[in-house]
Parts: C-alpha cells; sequence; structure tokens
C-alpha cells in the first residue's frame, strides 16, 4: 500500500474536478526578456495593499525618503511593512485611487522621486543564520504574497505546525500572464536560493516546484537550477491548475478541509515569484520595491515583461509600453478570468499586480445581456470546487441565505470557470461575490446586535444592583435613626409635651411658690448639669450624652417637684420651666409686661436649645464619618447649647426676677404667657432694663444674646450637616 | 358609501368570493360543466346564505365565543337539509346532476365565512343583504364559468336546462358552435381551474380601473420628511 | 477615455442559448427526413404550422409581461418547442390541433410558468397530452405509411384534409387510413395493445404486415434516424450521455425482464427500443435541459425512471404510447432528486 509520499515521489499526479481550457493567448509575451522600467516622476504607495490591518505610515509630508527605507509599520499580527521603492520627497499622504475592484480611495503616500536613486541594501543573512532573524527580515523588507492575495508571507512561515510540503506555484495558469514564466527563464537561481530559505525556515519533507507543461523553457532552467532536495513537476494545463487548493489536489491528492488553512493538513504553498523576493530580501538584503508585470493587451504597442517599481500608476506604465486609446477599451488588473477591470487608470501598480492587459473591445468583447438560465448544468462540469453553481446562482437571487450556506457557498474559490461556460451568459461569479458580502454583513450587524443586547441587559442588572442596595441603606438608616430615637427624643417628646401641660396649669399655682425653693431647685439643676458635663469626656457618644442628659432632666423633675409642693403651700406664682432643662425661674418680683418678654425670651432660648437637642438626637444614629465627628461635634455642641440654656436660664431668672416684683402689682397674665409660649418671639430687652439696675440689664441683655447668637450658630451648623 | 352600497361593492367586486377571496373552489369547479348546474347550484348557495346570515344575526348574542364554529355548521347544515329536500322534490333532475355538491354546500367556505365575519357582529338586515350579496357575487362567478365551459365545451348554452326550470326550457337550448369531438379538456376540472384563471387574470387587469370608478382614490398629502435618521 | 467596467471573468467561452437549441433543432433532421418519407409531407405542413404559433404566442405573451421580445425570441426556444410538439403529432391531423397544443404549451406550460428556464413541466409534452385527452380521436388517427397506403395522397390532399379535413376527393382522414388489405390502422404499437387485450399473443400480432421484420414499418427507420440525430447531439456536446443512455439501458432491462418472463404478453426488447417514440423520447425530449435533473447522478436517475414509467404504462396503462407521460411523471420528481443527488463539495468530504 503506497503512502501519498511514495506516489508523489513517483512523479504520480492527481486530478482536480472541472476545469476549463480557455486561449491562453500567451503568445506576445511569453518569450519577452525581463526589460526593467525607468522610474517615474510620482510613486503612489497605498498602505493597505496586503491581507490584514494596513500599516501605519511612519513619515511625513516633506520627508525625504531613500529607496528601501520603511515609509509605513506593519500594524498587528497579520500585516505587513511598506518599503519605500525610490528616494525622493514624500509629498502627500491621502486617500487616493486604489487598485481594487471597488475604486473607493484609499490612504496612500506619494512619492515624488528624486533623479537620483540611492540604495543602500541591508545586511545580507545566511542560511545558517537563526530562524527567528530569517523570519525577521523576511517582516522588515514588506515581502507579501505576490501571487495575487498578498497574505504576509513572514506570517505564512511560521505555521508552527510540521510541514510536510513545500508546494512552490509556479502554475500560472490564466491566460495573457507570463512574469512568473519570466521570472523563472532568467532569474532561476536566485528563485532557487529564496527556496531554500524557504525550505529552512519550514523544514518540510518534501518541496514541489509545480510548473504547467505549456512553459517548457521554464521548466528546463528550473530543473538545471533546482538541487535534489526539490522536485520538480510539470503539470497538464488547466484553468484553474494554479490555485492552491486545486494545486495541493493535483500533487498529493489532498483536499484542504473547508474553513481550514493548507497549515492546517501539513502543507505550505508559495508563489515562486514571492520566494524570489524572499530569497533576495534575506540573502541579499533587498526589500521588495519592485516587481515583474505583464502588460498586454492589442492596444499596447510594446506588450512584454516588465520589471516594475511599485507604486508606479498603471497610466504611466501603460504610456511606458505605448498605449493607445481607443473608442471603448478595458484596462484589466491581473488575468482576464480572475482580474478585475479598473475604473480609474491612475490607480498604481501594488504587490499584487502581476499583469495588465489594456484590451479593445474586439479582443475582450463584452459579454451579451444576462439570460434565464436554462440549468443547462455546464457550470457544475467545470467547477474546481465541485460546487453546484447553478443552484448557488437561484439561491443568490432569492437572497437564502441559509440555502447558500449549506451549499458551500464559501468554498467558492471564484475562479470564474462557471461563468465562462455558461450558455445564458449570466455573470454567476459577481452574485457570489454579492451574496457573500452580504452574508457577511448580515453575520457582523447580528454580532453588533447580540453585543449590544449583552451590554444592555448588563445595564439592567447593575440598575437592579444598586437600587436594592439603596434600599437597603435607606432601610438600615430608618432603622437606626428609630432605634435612637425610641431612646431618647421620642419619649422625651412626648414628656415634654406632658410635662409642658402640667406647667401650664401648675402655674396658675406655682407663681406664688416659693422663689428661693425654686432658686434653690434650679441651683441643684445646674450643678448637676455641671457635674455630668464634668464627668462627659470627648469621646462619649452622644448616648451618653443623652442619659446625661436625662439624669439631669430627673433631677429638674424632682427639683419641680419639690418647688410644686412649696408652690402649693406658699401660692406663690412664678414662671414655671415647660423645658426639663431649664432651670427654674428666679423669684425677681417683676411687672406683668417685663415678666412676660423675660418668659419670651426664656421660651426663644428654650425652643433652640431644644431644637439644637433634637438635632443632635437625629445626628446620633447617621453612618459613616458623620459618626466620628459627630459625637464630638455634638458632644461640644451640647456643651455650648449648655451654655446657653444656662445662660438663657440666668437671663430668664432675672427677667422673673423683675416679673415677680411686678407680678404683686398686676393680676397674673396667663393669656400673655400663653401668648408668650406660643409665640417665640425676639423680645425686646428693653422691658427688662427698666426694672433692673443698668448692670445687671446689661449683663443680662448680653447673656441673651449670646445665647441666642450661640443658638443661631450652632442651629445653622447643624443644619448645613 | 352608506352601508349597504359598500356591502354591494364588496360582494360583488371588491371582496368576490370566487375571484378575491377564492373561497369555495370545490363547487366553483366541479359544478360549473353546464350553465344549468352552475344555475341550480347558484340558487341553492344563495337561499342558504341568506337564512343562514338572518339566524346567525338573531342569535348572535346568545352564541358562547367557544363554540361558535359548530353551531354555525348546525344552523348552516339545518338550511342546507332544508334546500336540499325541495330540490329533491321539485327538481330531481337537478338533484341528481348537482349529486354530492348539494349537501357539501355545508362546507362552503363562503358560508361560514361570513357568517363568521360578518353577521355574528352586525345587526339583522344588513347581514341578511350581506349574504345575498355574496351568494349573488359568488352565483355570478359560477354562471359565468359555467357559460364558458359548456360553450367550449359542448357548444350549446342552457343544454339541459329543463331540469331546473322544468318542460317548457328545452327551447332555450342555445347552439353556438358544432363540434365533432367536444374540448373533454375544459369539462375536466382542471380545464376549469384553467378557465377561471384566465377570468380571475382579467379581473385583475381590470381592477384598477373598475376600483378607480367606483372608489376614488383620495389625495393624501405625503408628509414631508425633515429629519431622517442615520441609515447605515 | 472610456473605461468598461465588468465584473470578472471577461473571457466567454463560445456557448450560447440560442446555438444549443438550434443545434437540438438540426439534430432532427434525419428524423424529420424519415417521417416525411414514411408518412408524407403531412409532417412538414403540421412543423410550420406548429413553429409559426409557437413564435406568435410567446411574442404576444413577452409584449404582455412588458419584456424584449427579439431577443428572447432569438434563443430559439420556441421554436424547438414547436418543432417537437410538430413531430409528434399525427401528420394529417386538422389545423387547430396544433394551433392549441402549441398555445397551451407556450403560454401556460412555458412562460406562465416565467418564461425560459423556469418551466418545471416540458413544454412540448405538456401540449401533447393536454391533446392527447382532449380529442383522443384525431390525436390516434395516425396515417398509413405510404408503401401500405391504399389510397395515394398527394399534397394538395394533404393540405385540404389539415385545414378543411377533407381531402379534395371528399375522404376523410379515417378513410384515408385504410391499407392495401382494407385494414384501418394505427401505430404498431397500438395494434399491439389492441391485439393483447383482444387475446392475441404478441408473435400473432407481430407477424402481420405491418410489423416487418423488426419493429413496425417505417417507425424503426425513424427511430433509427432519431438514434444517429442522437447521437450527433453527444458528439458535439450539446447533450451528455447520462440521460439517453439511461432511459434506453432502463427499458431494455425492463422489456427484456418481461419479455423472459411472459413473451406472449410483452413485446420484445426490440419493438420498445424501436417503435414508438422511444428514441425520439430519449435523445429529445428527456434530454431538454430546463426539466431535467441536473447532476449527473441525478441525470442518471432521472432516465432510469423515464424507462421504467415508459415500460410500465405502455404494457399495464390505458395508452398504447407512453413517452409524454413518462417524461411528465419524471418531471415531477426533479426538484427531490436534486436536492438530494448535491455532490459533496471541494474540502467538505469528511461531512
Amino acid at each position: 500500500m503506497k503512502t501519498i509520499l511514495n506516489l508523489v515521489d513517483e512523479g504520480h499526479l492527481w486530478d482536480f474536478h472541472g476545469g476549463i481550457h480557455p486561449p491562453s493567448r500567451k503568445e506576445r509575451t511569453k518569450d519577452s526578456a525581463i526589460v526593467p522600467i525607468p522610474m517615474p516622476q510620482h510613486l503612489y504607495i497605498p498602505v493597505a495593499q496586503h491581507v490584514g490591518q494596513p500599516a501605519l505610515p511612519i513619515v511625513q509630508v516633506g520627508v525625504n525618503t531613500r529607496q528601501g527605507q520603511l515609509i509605513a509599520r506593519k500594524e498587528g499580527f497579520i500585516s505587513a511593512n511598506v518599503i519605500a521603492p525610490a528616494s525622493g520627497t514624500v509629498c502627500e499622504i491621502a486617500d487616493y485611487a486604489a487598485c481594487h475592484p471597488s475604486g473607493i480611495p484609499t490612504q496612500t503616500i506619494t512619492i515624488a522621486t528624486s533623479t537620483e536613486q540611492n540604495f543602500e541594501s541591508l545586511e545580507p543573512l545566511s542560511l545558517d543564520d537563526d530562524n527567528q532573524k530569517i523570519l525577521e527580515r523576511i517582516n522588515t523588507s514588506g515581502i507579501t504574497g505576490l501571487g495575487g492575495a498578498s497574505f504576509p508571507t513572514a506570517v505564512k512561515l511560521a505555521p508552527n505546525k510540521p510541514i510536510e510540503y513545500l508546494i512552490i506555484n509556479a502554475a500560472e495558469c490564466e491566460p495573457y500572464i507570463t512574469a512568473d514564466d519570466a521570472l523563472m527563464r532568467e532569474r532561476a537561481a536566485d528563485i532557487i536560493n529564496g527556496i531554500k530559505v524557504m525550505q529552512k525556515l519550514l523544514n518540510p519533507t518534501r518541496t514541489i516546484i509545480a510548473i504547467e507543461d505549456n512553459k517548457p523553457q521554464a521548466i528546463a532552467q528550473i530543473e538545471q537550477a533546482a538541487d535534489d532536495s526539490m522536485i520538480v513537476r510539470a503539470i497538464p494545463t488547466l484553468y484553474p491548475a494554479g490555485g492552491e487548493k486545486q494545486l495541493i489536489e493535483v500533487l498529493t491528492s489532498l483536499q484542504v478541509p473547508s474553513g481550514k488553512i493548507p497549515a492546517d493538513i501539513g502543507i505550505v504553498v508559495q508563489n515562486i515569484a514571492t520566494s524570489y523576493a524572499a530569497g533576495n530580501a534575506v540573502l541579499k538584503g533587498q526589500p521588495l520595491i519592485s516587481r515583474i508585470v505583464t502588460v498586454s493587451g492589442d492596444l499596447v504597442e510594446r506588450p512584454g515583461n516588465y520589471e516594475v517599481p511599485l507604486g508606479m500608476s498603471i497610466k504611466d506604465l501603460l504610456e511606458q509600453c505605448g498605449f493607445k486609446a481607443s473608442q471603448r477599451q478595458k484596462i484589466i488588473v491581473g488575468g482576464p478570468m480572475m482580474g478585475f477591470a479598473l475604473n480609474d487608470i491612475n490607480a498604481p501598480v501594488v504587490k499584487a499586480t502581476n499583469c495588465v492587459i489594456a484590451a479593445s473591445e474586439q479582443e475582450l468583447p463584452n459579454p451579451p445581456p444576462e439570460q434565464n438560465c436554462i440549468r443547462c448544468g455546464d457550470c457544475e462540469q467545470v467547477c474546481p470546487a465541485q460546487l453546484l453553481p447553478q443552484q448557488l446562482q437561484w439561491f443568490a437571487k432569492d437572497q437564502d441565505h441559509d440555502k447558500l450556506k449549506q451549499h458551500d457557498l464559501f468554498d467558492c474559490i471564484e475562479c470564474g470557470a462557471c461563468a465562462y461556460v455558461c450558455p445564458s451568459s449570466i455573470p454567476l461569479v459577481q452574485y457570489y461575490r454579492v451574496a457573500k458580502a452580504e452574508i457577511r454583513s448580515e453575520e457582523r450587524e447580528k454580532q453588533q446586535a447580540q453585543r449590544a443586547k449583552e451590554r444592555f441587559e448588563q445595564r439592567i442588572a447593575r440598575l437592579e444592583r444598586e437600587k436594592t442596595e439603596r434600599e437597603e441603606r435607606n432601610r438600615l438608616a430608618a432603622e437606626k435613626r428609630k432605634a435612637a430615637m425610641k431612646g431618647t427624643s421620642n419619649g422625651d417628646a412626648i414628656a415634654a409635651a406632658l410635662a409642658r401641660v402640667k406647667a401650664k396649669k401648675s402655674q396658675a399655682q406655682e407663681e406664688s411658690a416659693a422663689p428661693n425653693d425654686r432658686v434653690a431647685a434650679a441651683i441643684a439643676r445646674a450643678k448637676a448639669k455641671k457635674a455630668a458635663k464634668q464627668t462627659t469626656t470627648p469621646e462619649q457618644s452622644s448616648e451618653d450624652e443623652n442619659q446625661l442628659e436625662q439624669k439631669s432632666r430627673v433631677a429638674d423633675a424632682i427639683a419641680r417637684a419639690k418647688a410644686k409642693k412649696l408652690a402649693a403651700q406658699q401660692a406663690d406664682q412664678a414662671p414655671q420651666s415647660d423645658e426639663n432643662q431649664q432651670v427654674a425661674p428666679a423669684e425677681p418680683q417683676l411687672s406683668p409686661e417685663e415678666a412676660k418678654k423675660a418668659r419670651i425670651a426664656a421660651t426663644v432660648a428654650k425652643a433652640k436649645a431644644k431644637k439644637l437637642a433634637a438635632k443632635q438626637v437625629e445626628q446620633a444614629p447617621q453612618p459613616d464619618e458623620n459618626q466620628q465627628v459627630a459625637p464630638t461635634e455634638s458632644q461640644q455642641s451640647t456643651d455650648e447649647a449648655n451654655k446657653a440654656r444656662i445662660a438663657a436660664t440666668v437671663a430668664k431668672a432675672k427677667a422673673k426676677k423683675l416679673a415677680a416684683q411686678q407680678a404683686e402689682q398686676a393680676p397674673p397674665h396667663a393669656p400673655a404667657k400663653l401668648e408668650a409660649e406660643q409665640a417665640p418671639r425676639t423680645p425686646p430687652p428693653a422691658a427688662v432694663e427698666s426694672e433692673l439696675s443698668p448692670d445687671e440689664i446689661k449683663k443680662a441683655r448680653i447673656a441673651q444674646a449670646v445665647a441666642k447668637a450661640k443658638a443661631n450658630a450652632l442651629a445653622k451648623k447643624n443644619l448645613k450637616k | 358609501m352608506n352601508q349597504y352600497a359598500e356591502l354591494t361593492w364588496q360582494g360583488l367586486w371588491k371582496n368576490n368570493p370566487g375571484l378575491v377571496q377564492l373561497l369555495g373552489l370545490c363547487p366553483l369547479l366541479a359544478v360549473t360543466s353546464t350553465l344549468t348546474n352552475a344555475l341550480g347550484m347558484a340558487i341553492a348557495t344563495i337561499v342558504v346564505m341568506v337564512c343562514s346570515n338572518a339566524t346567525v344575526s338573531l342569535i348572535r348574542q346568545w352564541i358562547p365565543k367557544e363554540i361558535r364554529i359548530p353551531i354555525f355548521v348546525m344552523i348552516i347544515a339545518g338550511f342546507v337539509t332544508c334546500v336540499q329536500l325541495l330540490i329533491n322534490a321539485y327538481a330531481y333532475g337537478l338533484y341528481l346532476s348537482l349529486g354530492i355538491f348539494l349537501p357539501l354546500i355545508v362546507t362552503n367556505c363562503i358560508i361560514i365565512g361570513r357568517a363568521e365575519a360578518y353577521a355574528s357582529k352586525n345587526d339583522l338586515l344588513p347581514s341578511a343583504y350581506d349574504g345575498l350579496i355574496m351568494g349573488i357575487g359568488f352565483g355570478v362567478i359560477l354562471l359565468l364559468l359555467g357559460a364558458v365551459r359548456e360553450i367550449l365545451g359542448q357548444g350549446t348554452l342552457f343544454s339541459g336546462a329543463e331540469i331546473l326550470l322544468g318542460d317548457w326550457a328545452k327551447s332555450l337550448t342555445i347552439h353556438l358552435i358544432d363540434f365533432d369531438q367536444s374540448f373533454l379538456f375544459i369539462m375536466l376540472p382542471p380545464g376549469a381551474f384553467v378557465a377561471l384563471g384566465f377570468i380571475l387574470a382579467i379581473k385583475n387587469s381590470v381592477n384598477s380601473r373598475v376600483e378607480a370608478l367606483i372608489e376614488p382614490p383620495v389625495e393624501i398629502e405625503k408628509p414631508q420628511r425633515v429629519r431622517i435618521n442615520k441609515v447605515s | 477615455m472610456y473605461l468598461s467596467v465588468a465584473p470578472s471573468p471577461h473571457h466567454k467561452g463560445t456557448g450560447d442559448t440560442s446555438t444549443v437549441m438550434r443545434n437540438v433543432a438540426l439534430a432532427t433532421m434525419p428524423g424529420i427526413a424519415a417521417l416525411v418519407y414514411f408518412f408524407g409531407a403531412g409532417v412538414l405542413v403540421q412543423i410550420i404550422i406548429c413553429i409559426t404559433t409557437a413564435m406568435l404566442t410567446e411574442a404576444a405573451v413577452l409584449h404582455l409581461r412588458k419584456k424584449d421580445i427579439s431577443t428572447t425570441l432569438k434563443d430559439n426556444s420556441a421554436l424547438l418547442t414547436g418543432l417537437l410538439l410538430g413531430l409528434s403529432i399525427p401528420p394529417l391531423a386538422p389545423w387547430w390541433i396544433g394551433v392549441i397544443g402549441v398555445v397551451f404549451a407556450v403560454l401556460i406550460a412555458k412562460q406562465l410558468y416565467g418564461g425560459l428556464g423556469f418551466n418545471l413541466f416540458n413544454p412540448a409534452m405538456v401540449g401533447y397530452v393536454l391533446l392527447l385527452i382532449s380529442f383522443p380521436v384525431a390525436m390516434t388517427n395516425w396515417s398509413v405509411p405510404t408503401e401500405l397506403s391504399h389510397h395515394q395522397v398527394t399534397f394538395s390532399d394533404i393540405i385540404s384534409v389539415i385545414f378543411t379535413e377533407t381531402t379534395t376527393t371528399g375522404m376523410t382522414v379515417n378513410d384515408i387510413r385504410h391499407t392495401i388489405d382494407g385494414v384501418t390502422m394505427a401505430t404498431p404499437l397500438d395494434t399491439l395493445k389492441t391485439d393483447l387485450t383482444l387475446g392475441l399473443t404478441v408473435g400473432e400480432s407481430t407477424a402481420k404486415d405491418m410489423f416487418s421484420s423488426w419493429a413496425g414499418f417505417g417507425w424503426e427507420w425513424v427511430n433509427i434516424a432519431f438514434l444517429v440525430g442522437g447521437i450527433y447531439l453527444l458528439k458535439i456536446g450539446v447533450i451528455r450521455w447520462h440521460i439517453p443512455v439511461a432511459v434506453i439501458g432502463s427499458l431494455l432491462f425492463c422489456s427484456l425482464l418481461g419479455y423472459l418472463l411472459d413473451p406472449d404478453s410483452h413485446g420484445t426488447p426490440i419493438i420498445h427500443l424501436f417503435s414508438g417514440a422511444t428514441m425520439f423520447g430519449a435523445f429529445f425530449i428527456a434530454t431538454d435541459p430546463v426539466t431535467a435533473a441536473t447532476s449527473n447522478r441525478g441525470k442518471l436517475l432521472f432516465g432510469v425512471i423515464i424507462g421504467a414509467l415508459l415500460y410500465i404504462i405502455r404494457n399495464y396503462g390505458g395508452f398504447p404510447d407512453a413517452i409524454a407521460f413518462a417524461v411528465l411523471l419524471a418531471n415531477m420528481t426533479v426538484p427531490v432528486i436534486d436536492y438530494y443527488s448535491k455532490p459533496t463539495s471541494y474540502g467538505n468530504k469528511a461531512d
């Protein structure tokens, strides 16, 4: 049982399905020698002339370039450098006509060439050098596939898989093209060196050079130059034997599985011109700055194979070859089967341009109008990929993407054999190209939609999460607040209200209560407070503070009770503090008005103190940073509040003294008191002044003002918090 | 257009059961081999349609939504049975000629379709009128197809009219073309299909003109788009 | 400077629908010659009537469809339909037979489906079947081969029969169909079938005058002529060998089987292959590219189905010759055949 390797060694060749025999039309240029083209005035070098990411220009307008210098660096893994093909000045980096069927302008570096071309080659490497170094050199020199696909060679030559066959594609199956033929005839030795470089990099089991048998001279030259490690095979002339997949099938009978690359089955295919360029780059240090282009067609006077600097506009090239415009013509870049018709003759020669055909209508007539498909099946007979072009055409017209994928549309290599044989002149390959583009853009849109959907869902989830967190936070805060309030001012508020009512009730009775007792009670209360204050440390929480306050309130209550008793006994009238915190009024006898005013002042001071206290209590359960600061601040504020209260109480006491003095003269002013309590207003201290000594009045006033001011300030501070 | 005019327009042209809705094709193709048969079927269908539409409209409030179709079928079947017995009694020849297609009027989608679409949602008089006009629309097509097939197939018109109209109608037969051999194709259902197809084509080709006559198109002022989203 | 821009490929092979159709029409010439020799010039008149009607109908329909008339007529497909139908109908049939058949074929079986390439059924055969069903008498009144005929029919007779249904001397078609022995004659296959139903064996039936040593007087030469035309088509590459070989092969196999099992009630393979419209059907009707399967495997299967159906209908069906029915039935199976005979493309062999 012979293996494929054995059969290959024996020279066995296989067939691929289908294939056509178009007239080769190579007679014009087949025997022409390579003629170098003189440097034109301008060169146009697109930065995106290869598969993969476009290169980034590293020169600016006005910079001088040297022939062989890097002018655009590769970007990303699959990309290639762009080398200046001539010395000159960069005159523009802008969109320019592209050498592409779409005709969409692409970013191009325009170089105005100088008359003197100074070229410096890089240091030549040898075959003994490190693989990495060699690959690096190929990379730097901007070598891409010169067979038409422009895939970066350095990437292809580093497959990271074991390679069994290295196939050098010298088939050149398309009509008109003879560029590789000429290269083989004249520069076989350099080509072989280049192949040796590739052999070094890939270390294949076998190297096969495949040449179509319509090039006998080239076969002879290559056979002469090749060494024993290379097998030279002459394959039967059939279009498209030069297609990568078909060539692999002819030489090894293996088929590249759909969707995979040849490297996956251990095969690397390189065009012969690419190996020539790679050899030059590595062993001679010459980057890719020119290539062989076949210029043919009946509208050029001097058809032939020319060595053209990359970037030369096709217009200049055709003029050099003696182009005579006719009324209608087609300028085709590439061969007549797979090449495209230019719509702007200013487009430049790029790395993939292997042929330019200037054809009149007689040479390549326009196809007749498309007719209905008669289902003859000829297209099926010739398809090298064994597809059903007829069905593909029906589905493409129908835009039935599922069926197209089912019928392996993406295995089509767009060779044009089906359209060549179609009796109804249907432009089959164009339908497939359009269908492929539609499917690709549809998939891209689907991916974008998918991503947008994911992002939307994540956003919804995030919003939900934030909402729950916020609610959680608020709930905890509310709970804490409730807990805090329960411990302090909740009961405090109710108790205060009750006390107030009682106070009002008992005021009538206590008017006559012994001032002495009240004063004593007040003093006792004040002392208790002082003591409480002294015992509290700055670090204590407001809870402790409240507890102390509570204690003082208790003390107050006790004092009050005692005072009540005394009042009941003495039936003396003196204004009673409704606030627990307030000290019992002093005994001074004041006029009713004065008493009222004093009471107003006292009430105001009381109210403010109350506000402060309430706010401090609220602040107590607040979280985070407030917690650290608040205790101390509330601590301070309570201190100050206490002071304010004491001052207020003192003032009030003094005022009451006056009032009590006057009370004997006038009946008790319960309504006034009520008014005073209901509507705290800033009392004019004038009333108080009249009865007290100026000093006392002043002191009282000052104390009051101070208390008010402090209370205000604290209130403001707390509000800001 | 008022309601009855609208119903007439719909039933006869715009929504014609035989040409537009394409319902009831089974009797249409099967019994139109002669004009007489077609006429008999037309009359039967019209009678059943009017009666069933009227009945459905009368009791529509009490019909539960979930079982309305069986109820409609029951009503229609009742009326068809009546018609069948009548034809059996008074036009036995026609009864034999129509054969199974007479009871199959029950399954005629036009009748149940109108009951569902119109009679179950509208008052008595409009429903009855709708039944009448739809039946007439269907009948017109029946007669037209019957005439075409009879002329092309046998070269006569009204041959066999006595089975429907009585003995006096024997003289009604018109001989138009004299064939040695009849065009068998048109007598068979495939021919009826093709003939119907041609009638449909003719109707569609003059449709726009007729519609312009009856329902003149209203000039809608086209709004001017002043801001359009970016189209990728 | 005017630059023509077109998608690749810019090179076009020779091969054109109109050339293909024209070649097929040319290949029928030997067959037509044989028919004229044996059955008189009526065949030519019918062909002319049919071709003219076909072109006129197609032009009328294209005008209605607002398509370009001259380009479409130039593809010769209407011409071919008319020609094939004209060959299939009896030479002395009335003129309106041809007209009705062709109008139906071109208008309904071809244009209503969408024109060339879109029809599912072979148009000529659809027309033929319509005529056969609608006018069975006219369609089975085949003329007598001139050598065996009792009456000599002149050209003017032919014209008058076709257009007025009586000869110049007042005879109808039926009258002319008598042989020298005074027996009304039908085609050999028709005779065979009738005789079998009457209880004669095949051997007895084929001993009659109209069966020469082979397969039926006149008809065998017609079939051979069509075979020659078919081989010519194969040679110039207009058709591929798969369908004709499959049809003939399958018919041969079936008839051989039948003959070996029961020689008395089944015709010999030679009769089946060289009588009736076998060769005509195998090379010219079944190979119509629009209605046949596309892949090679599909074509083989298609041909086998036609051959088998042909045999079955001839022996057990109601018609003496069945090429039209067999082809139409096989046309129905083409979409399924196409779907299941899809070849595995390059690189997909694993799945």
